[in-house]
């Protein structure tokens, strides 16, 4: 049956539509990843509401094509100015701007083509391979273990994310809280919705991240502008790398691949994680440690393996489980829920056509990503010189006009903004976005398979416990939530007193 | 002490939003009350949390922080340490209000290419040859994206 799927898949990606989705999708990605300051996550935020107007398959290949194409778009700039231009590129800049400085800006794209290449065909095989495993695991869940996997989505993804874990898990928690809003799931009362109409359906979430990932970043744009123009370093050499220069960065490719899968299947880890973690452990194997930060090849190679390679990784737990393992990744849940297809485990059975053609897309999105690279990279360069006062009022046109053609509804316009400004202020005290968002996707699955169960086992709470799916996923929940509290920080300072000694 | 004040007013703006939440949940029938009620105390103990552990960081990491910030004074002027315009980003912030609020009484063929326009004027962004172009074209573009090849709407106002 999956070997069935995964042919049906295929003949549905190799459609002219789906190719045409994928090559628009990944060069799309390769010119705003190359943007500074517009963010992958913001991307497919914009292209989300457009994909409403496509064909599911389409819309959803094109959002994961995206974001693939992105992740190496922010290498140009990275390398070329100094200034990742997203989040996931900012290890590059540690070896790529040397390497630009040196004259060989050609050779350091390159070096980020091919290792974003392998990582992302890596993190694809991994997804294609892991997913149905997973799917077929996770369709035997019930309401016990379904409200398990939300409480660990939100515990993981608040206390992972960067900052305080306190934050984190209070922007979950009023994810959580805001998803109340609308009609209650078992009684049918309406909830929080203080006597408006529009709110009986609840925050339409997608409208809700178009506010959070884009207006925040639009006024970001306008109020940090120094005016000065950038500084962008030419391409004059040859891109692709010698077959010496592939051996020597090919092992630390496959660990970043590695490095980057995993960081991307855990939630609340992505890209920018992933590339540090990919950079630091490639220089920890290196016999020639002291030019990393100088122009080593290994270093550009590290950095953009580990990055790519979390896109197929932050997917696994998003189309099994329903946990968006990336903020980009909650988008891209957003886009299946506006064609009205619920994320989770039916999506490998009930909607196993669809899922398999987006994994085959990101496939095809990496050679499309490696083409367009090779072909447009020279081209992306001059994005990089758009100044940022330019782009904020056009990416405000795209968000407001984005929000309002989903719902044909001016009111979730106005709730778009709201959530803009909220976020906006978020940012200003450094409390992350992506799980407030995660909360409000994962509310309703929580407050429903909470009832069911507690129905079950006629209203105690040991049912949690006395299952054992249920009962490992809250440790590991209730594990994340202590890991960010003071005690594992004095175990973390003697274990790493102990290491400096040995 | 700026950076307590800060996360403060943060942490009661929760609060209250969460007891706004609870006013109307005690209202509710007991089983669409339940989970709210759970998530509204959380939602107060850990605004209450980040406020205290805001208060500890800043007491203890006082002295390291300000050797931190001399040190990065000493650094390139590079992303972060670009003053925020805070006018800048007020009345920018007024302008896509403006712009949201007129958009379905005036329409967006209207109220698209002004903003643009007000925009990138008051922006400094390009000159006036650019502007013009870019905020006839870019309205054109979007219309004809989202209307004429993804058959979406957009507000059309008086001209609807």
């Amino acid at each position: 049956m999956i070997a069935e799927n995964i042919m049906i898949g295929l003949s549905n990606a190799l459609q002219l539509s789906s190719l045409i989705g994928v090559v628009v999708g990944t060069a799309l990605g390769l010119f705003i990843g190359a943007m500074p300051g517009l963010s992958a996550t913001m991307g497919i935020a914009l292209l989300l509401p457009l994909t409403y107007g496509m064909e599911p398959a389409v819309g959803i290949s094109m959002l994961c094509a995206l974001y693939m194409g992105a992740m190496y778009g922010g290498s140009i700039s990275a390398i070329l100015i100094k200034t990742p231009g997203t989040p996931a590129a900012a290890a590059t800049v540690m070896d790529g701007y040397p390497m630009a400085q040196q004259g060989k800006a050609g050779k350091a794209l390159g070096i980020s083509l091919v290792a974003s290449l392998i990582g992302g065909v890596l993190s694809s095989i991994a997804l294609l391979t892991i997913a149905p495993v997973l799917g077929n695991f996770a369709l035997e869940f019930g309401p016990v273990e379904l409200f398990a996997v939300a409480v660990l989505g939100i515990t993981i993804i608040g206390s992972l994310s960067a900052g305080s874990p306190i934050k984190g898990i209070l922007s979950g928690m009023l994810g959580l809280l805001l998803s109340m809003v609308g009609m209650d799931p078992i009684t049918g009362t309406p909830r929080f919705t203080f006597g408006n109409i529009n709110l009986f359906s609840g925050v339409p979430y997608t409208v809700a991240l178009i506010g959070l990932f884009s207006i925040p970043q639009a006024i970001r744009l306008v109020e940090k502008d120094s005016g000065v123009a950038k500084v962008v370093s030419s391409i004059k050499d040859k891109m692709l790398p010698t077959l010496e220069e592939f051996k020597r960065i090919f092992p630390t490719t496959l660990r970043s691949s590695l490095i980057g899968i995993v960081t991307g299947i855990i939630p609340g880890t992505g890209g920018d994680t992933a590339c540090w973690f990919g950079y630091n452990e490639a220089k920890r194997f290196a016999k020639d440690k002291d030019t990393f930060g100088k122009g080593n090849i290994v270093g550009v190679a590290a950095a953009e393996a580990a990055n790519n390679a979390v896109v197929g990784g932050a997917l696994i737990p998003t189309i099994t489980l329903g946990i968006p393992g990336s903020s980009a990744t909650a988008i891209i849940m957003g886009g299946l829920m506006i064609h009205g297809i619920m994320p989770g485990p039916t999506l490998m059975t009930e909607y196993a056509d669809l899922t398999y053609t987006l994994i085959w897309a990101l496939m095809f999105s990496n050679i499309a990503m490696f083409l367009l690279g090779l072909l447009f990279t020279r081209v992306a360069v001059n994005v990089t010189k758009i100044s940022n006062k330019i782009l904020a009022p056009v990416i405000i046109i795209l968000c407001v006009i984005g929000s309002f053609a989903i719902n044909n509804s001016i009111f979730d316009v106005y709730l778009m903004f709201a959530f803009g400004i909220l976020g906006y202020f978020m940012d200003k005290i450094d409390m992350p976005t992506s799980p407030l968002v995660v909360g409000l996707i994962l509310g309703s699955m929580l407050d429903t398979s909470l009832h069911q169960s507690l129905l079950m086992s006629g209203g105690s709470w040991m049912i949690f416990l006395q299952n054992p799916i249920s009962a490992v996923l809250l440790v590991v929940s209730l594990l994340s939530i202590l890991q960010a509290t003071p005690i594992f920080s004095v175990i973390k300072k003697k274990f790493s007193k102990k290491t400096i000694k040995a | 002490m700026k950076e307590v004040k800060k996360i403060a007013i943060a942490a009661g703006l929760a609060i209250i939003l969460s007891l706004v939440f609870l006013s109307k949940a005690t209202k509710l029938p007991k089983t669409a009350a339940f989970l709210p009620k759970i998530l509204i105390a959380i939602v107060i103990l850990l605004s209450l949390g980040m406020v205290y552990e805001t208060y500890y960081k800043e007491k203890t990491n006082y002295k390291a922080k300000r050797r931190v910030d001399e040190r990065s004074e000493e650094d390139d002027l590079d992303e972060d340490n670009i003053p925020i315009d805070y006018k800048k980003a007020c009345i920018f912030g007024l302008m896509i209000a403006l712009y949201i609020f007129t958009m379905k009484p005036i329409g967006y063929f209207i109220v698209t290419p002004l903003f643009i326009l007000i925009a990138y004027r008051y922006l400094k962004s390009t000159n006036w040859r650019n502007t013009i172009f870019i905020s006839i074209g870019f309205t054109l573009f979007v219309y004809g994206l989202f209307v004429l090849f993804l058959k979406l709407p957009v507000p059309m106002g008086i001209l609807g």
